[in-house]
């Protein structure tokens, strides 16, 4: 597999003007501001496989969406260096926009007031989409994903779901090789996620097109990638496959009990008792304990109807990196 | 280039579309024009209390500059400036730049599009309404090749006058204020609303020293015969003067704010 995004050493930073308080700050700022640096992003270093859907994850101003905006060529990184498919993008930004498909879930590209049909085909000028290109990607997402019901319907009267999908739509009819995704799910509900997540999984298995999705909703990455970067306060803070994450960085696992009638909670070092009403049991292992130890004194508590196990929730495990 | 033309096509298309959305905002947008042209028709009528003619400029002429002059702004109106700074202000400049175009070369385009529409549904029927109520006769108008030089000169150098604006917006983020007293100084030396020779001599002189009179006086004194002669030449000169400077200014702007740019929101 060959990488289609490198990244060394990448910096971005930033002087900002500080806002001095109150109306003489304000007079003072206009003539003597004040300023200072900011390091958005530190120092990153990493690379994404053709193909591969890859989680970018931070909390809110760690510097997830400046590097999106260096491999988008819309920022130049102070220092460091980016090759998004063999150019960099900050220094050849529109060969780049050819090459890649750019998705931002807090704003549009479809024009409000007009049906979706003139957004995508004010893309195709702009793009210069060859017809029959154009014709095949319209059939391509009219049949999978329902995109050609709203063709016809103005952006205004679309809910939030047909809309991001419109949006994920119009990005791909370029054929781009590389589509970023800049919190695609932000304020669907459970429904919209879902079929969002599918849509975003099946145009990755049918166009090989590699993704990188930018969120801070861990749901998504559970659902869309094995591999994830997290970013913290500017700095990559790890990056690998998720499997790996749990392991290293949570051992707990959950225990839901079901007995058949109620009974009183199990009494162990090693079992957390997170709550024992009646016939339910929540148990927590904080230590690498076999299953071969834990079943027994759960059996011997009552008549089990129900059990499942359950890994640590990976939001679990965000909260343990970013505290650390 | 094709990139371009279709560009402008398309883009055309959708200015139309949008524009025909709202169809009372369209009504009303009619009824305001219609409430100017009359007040102002009333109010010269009145300044000039029964004479024909002031400073040489007979009231048909002076009428026929006012109408004609509200319909060459809605010609020459630009939002360049205007989407530049709200872009730039919530941030979805970034969507602009992920574009396969240039930017300044997509504004121009945009520009030509916002005319296009203008013309289609503005210019042209005032111009017809104008001329069957009669306003134009015993006018003696000059519409041969230098006065198209002229507004073809007031439009580009308009384009580029926003577009320098636009892009101070990226580096002072915050500029309404100063835009705001702008504007003030241009409906006055602009000759839009008061033509220029009715100025005091050193306001006059002072209006020659600023960009404004070249957008809008310029054409209408070619069009109804004021300036005529060599003068054209010399008035064109300067049009193309202030066109080169605000030209290269908006594209030193742009090729630095592109560098350091900083995008608002995440």
């Amino acid at each position: 597999m060959e990488s289609i995004l490198s990244v060394e050493h990448l910096t971005k930073k930033f002087t900002v003007v500080v806002g001095r308080k109150g109306l003489g700050g304000a007079v003072k700022n206009l003539f003597h501001p004040q300023k200072r640096e900011i390091v958005a992003v530190n120092d990153i270093s990493f690379s994404v496989q053709e193909g591969e859907i890859v989680g970018f994850l931070g909390p809110n101003g760690a510097g997830k969406s400046t590097t999106i905006k260096m491999l988008t060529g819309i920022l130049t990184p102070t220092s460091g260096s980016a090759v998004v498919n063999g150019l960099e993008p900050y220094r050849k930004p529109r060969e780049n926009a050819q090459n890649i498909g750019v998705v931002f879930g807090q704003r549009s590209r479809l024009w409000w007031n007009l049906p979706v049909q003139d957004s995508f085909e004010y893309t195709k000028a702009l793009y210069q989409i060859p017809e029959e290109v154009f014709q095949e990607n319209l059939l391509y997402f009219s049949d999978s994903f329902g995109v050609g019901d709203i063709l016809t319907k103005p952006v205004r009267t679309l809910s939030l779901g047909q809309k991001m999908r419109a949006e994920i739509a119009m990005a791909m009819l370029h054929n781009p090789r590389i589509l970023y995704l800049d919190e695609p799910t932000i304020g669907l509900d459970v429904v919209g996620k879902n079929e969002l997540h599918q849509l975003i999984q099946r145009i990755n298995a049918d166009r090989g097109v590699t993704i990188v999705l930018v969120t801070h909703d861990v749901l998504d990455i559970e659902r869309l990638c094995r591999r994830v970067m997290i970013i913290d306060k500017g700095r990559l803070i790890w990056r690998g496959e998720i499997d790996t994450l749990r392991r290293a960085k949570g051992v707990e696992k959950h225990y839901h009990v079901l007995y058949e009638s109620p009974c009183a909670p199990i009494q162990s070092p090693f079992l957390k008792v997170e709550a024992a009403e009646g016939q339910r049991h929540h148990y927590i292992c904080t230590e690498d304990v076999p299953l071969d130890d834990v079943l027994p004194l759960i059996l011997a508590a009552g008549k089990v109807v129900d059990f499942t196990v359950n890994d640590p929730p990976l939001d679990q495990v965000m909260r343990r990196i970013y505290t650390e | 280039m094709k990139q371009l033309w279709d560009y402008l096509k398309v883009s055309c298309k959708i200015e139309l579309e949008n524009q025909l959305v709202f169809r009372s905002n369209f009504f009303v947008s009619i009824l305001s024009v219609v409430i100017r042209v009359v007040m102002l028709l009333a109010l010269w009528s009145a300044l000039y209390q029964g004479k024909t003619e002031v400073d040489g400029i007979s009231l048909a002429t002076m009428k026929c500059y006012t109408v004609v002059s509200i319909v060459f702004e809605l010609f020459i109106a630009s939002k360049v400036e205007q989407s530049v700074t709200e872009k730039v202000h919530d941030g979805s400049i970034s969507m602009m730049l992920t574009r396969p175009a240039s930017y300044p070369a997509t504004l121009f385009i945009e520009n030509l599009a916002g005319t296009f529409q203008a013309v289609a549904m503005w210019v042209v029927p005032y111009l017809l309404v104008i001329w069957l109520c009669g306003l134009t006769r015993g006018v003696e108008l000059y519409l041969g090749p230098w006065f198209w030089v002229s507004v073809a000169g007031a439009y580009l150098l308009m384009f580029f006058y926003q577009f320098f604006f636009g892009m101070i917006a990226f580096w002072t983020q915050e500029i309404n204020g100063f835009l705001q007293a702008r504007d003030a100084v241009m409906l006055v030396f602009s000759g839009s609303m008061v033509p220029l020779w009715f100025f005091p001599d050193w306001l006059f002189s002072a209006a020659q020293y600023l960009p404004f009179q070249a957008m809008y006086s310029t054409p209408l004194s070619i069009m109804i015969g004021k300036i005529a002669g060599p003068d054209i030449y010399a008035a064109v000169l300067i049009q193309f003067g202030w066109i080169l400077g605000f030209g290269l200014l908006a594209q030193l702007c742009w090729r630095k704010s592109r560098r350091r740019m900083i995008v608002n929101g995440g």
